[in-house]
């Protein structure tokens, strides 16, 4: 084997490390194979970007038990951004807080504070009616169902009415000394909001792990973001102070598990490729037959 | 996706081992070669298709052999697959003659006309 030859086999080898072991021991040889003559018989030296962005997405695809999405894949890549960035905003927001205040500037540093429950809502919007109706004549995440559509999206804007009302009611009617009666129909209609989001929530998370879209983990990521927050909301009714303090820092642990929805979405979306990715790994060969060359 | 739908590079792949056993490469040339160039696959998707089509009993391995040091892996048509590929052409033929059907309905007032 010459020099450049053992280049192209070593510089394949480590692509192919994206695959997960198991997958590697059984067929990492053959792929190894076909990609060689596939360079050679384009007289290449190195791997096109197309076969390594192609390896990368099937190699993630066995790693995270993604087949099977092919027809969602800019429906889950851009749902998944949009949920991540709606996660991160607030989350910016809170770390701002963490450095001192400018000297002379109050107005300017909270100014924009109320702006990011907002925005970050708003992105949620936008993330979830991606995922519901899919992009482009592609498959939402509920499948055809229209109560997992109407459910993802009435949770999203149940949300972002949430966040305006909070942002934009609660302050003008403490300064301005509204009315009891008024205080308390705006409460009302926040514990509504609540209580329609997440029953709406957990409507979509059971009609997304049912529809068979996603794969994987991915598939019970909003399953457990409900369970999250449900968790959260029983957790506040317990009075002990070290449960006190999840809520001072505003579900944690909901967050958390929100930005793992964004990322395992993002990360089926990228891992399919055009045709759908299958999943078995069993075969009879021999491990890796180029290893000790 | 029903049962009776085949994706076009997984059709290619069946129609090209329908033939006879090959591997993996020479997979890639033939549909590129049977599909006019419209299927233009890489080796991975390849075989994440072949994967595929394994879990679904289309396709088999067909025994590995090193040919200048490199692993080739061949894989063939299942009788299953025969008949999944067999299903699929029927189910195509049936769409084409609908389709020529209906356009002959579309040219038929225009040909009246014409003679009027």
């Amino acid at each position: 084997m010459s020099a450049e030859d053992a280049k192209l086999v070593a510089e394949y080898r480590r692509l192919i490390r994206w695959y997960p072991k198991r997958w590697r021991a059984a067929n990492g040889d053959a792929l190894l194979g076909a990609l060689l003559d596939h360079a050679e018989d384009e007289g290449r030296l190195s791997p096109s970007t197309a076969e390594r962005s192609a390896i990368a997405r099937a190699g993630l695809a066995q790693r995270f038990g993604l087949a099977g999405t092919s027809s969602s894949r800019l429906t889950l890549s851009l749902g998944g951004v949009a949920v991540i960035l709606a996660t991160v905003v607030p989350l910016v927001g809170r770390l701002v807080f963490i450095f001192p205040q400018p000297i002379g500037s109050s107005w300017l540093y909270y100014s924009w504070q109320p702006f990011f429950a907002p925005l970050s809502t708003s992105t949620l919007v936008v993330a979830f009616v991606i995922l519901a109706a899919g992009f482009r004549n592609e498959r939402g995440i509920a499948g055809m169902s229209v109560l997992g559509k109407t459910s993802l999206i009435v949770f999203a804007v149940a949300g972002l009415a949430q966040s305006v009302t909070n942002a934009a009611l609660i302050p003008p009617l403490s300064t301005l000394g509204a009315s009891r009666w008024f205080g308390e129909a705006v409460g009302d209609a926040l514990w509504f909001m609540s209580l329609l989001s997440l029953a709406a929530l957990i409507v979509a998370s059971i009609v997304v792990a049912r529809a068979g879209v996603l794969r994987g983990p991915a598939r019970w990521a909003l399953v457990a973001v409900a369970i999250a927050i449900v968790g959260e909301l029983a957790i506040d009714e317990i009075p002990l102070p070290a449960f006190g303090a999840i809520s001072v820092w505003g579900s944690p642990v909901a967050l958390m598990v929100q930005l793992a929805t964004g990322l395992l979405y993002l990360l089926s979306g990228l891992a399919t490729s055009g045709e759908p990715l299958a999943g078995r790994s069993g075969s009879e060969l021999p491990l890796n037959r180029y290893a000790s060359r | 996706m029903t049962k009776s739908e085949l994706r076009e590079p997984s059709f290619w792949v069946l129609t090209a081992l329908a033939a006879g056993r090959n591997h993996g490469y020479a997979l890639i040339q033939e549909t590129a070669e049977l599909s006019s160039g419209r299927v233009d696959l890489k080796v991975p998707t390849l075989y994440a298709a072949l994967d595929r089509l394994r879990d679904e009993g289309l396709v088999a391995i067909d025994g590995d052999e090193v040919v200048d040091g490199r692993l080739r892996r061949y894989f063939r048509l299942t009788d299953e697959g025969a008949s999944r590929l067999g299903a699929e052409i029927e189910r195509m033929e049936t769409n084409v003659r609908q389709a020529r059907a209906r356009l002959k309905l579309r040219d038929a007032p225009a040909i009246g006309e014409a003679l009027a």
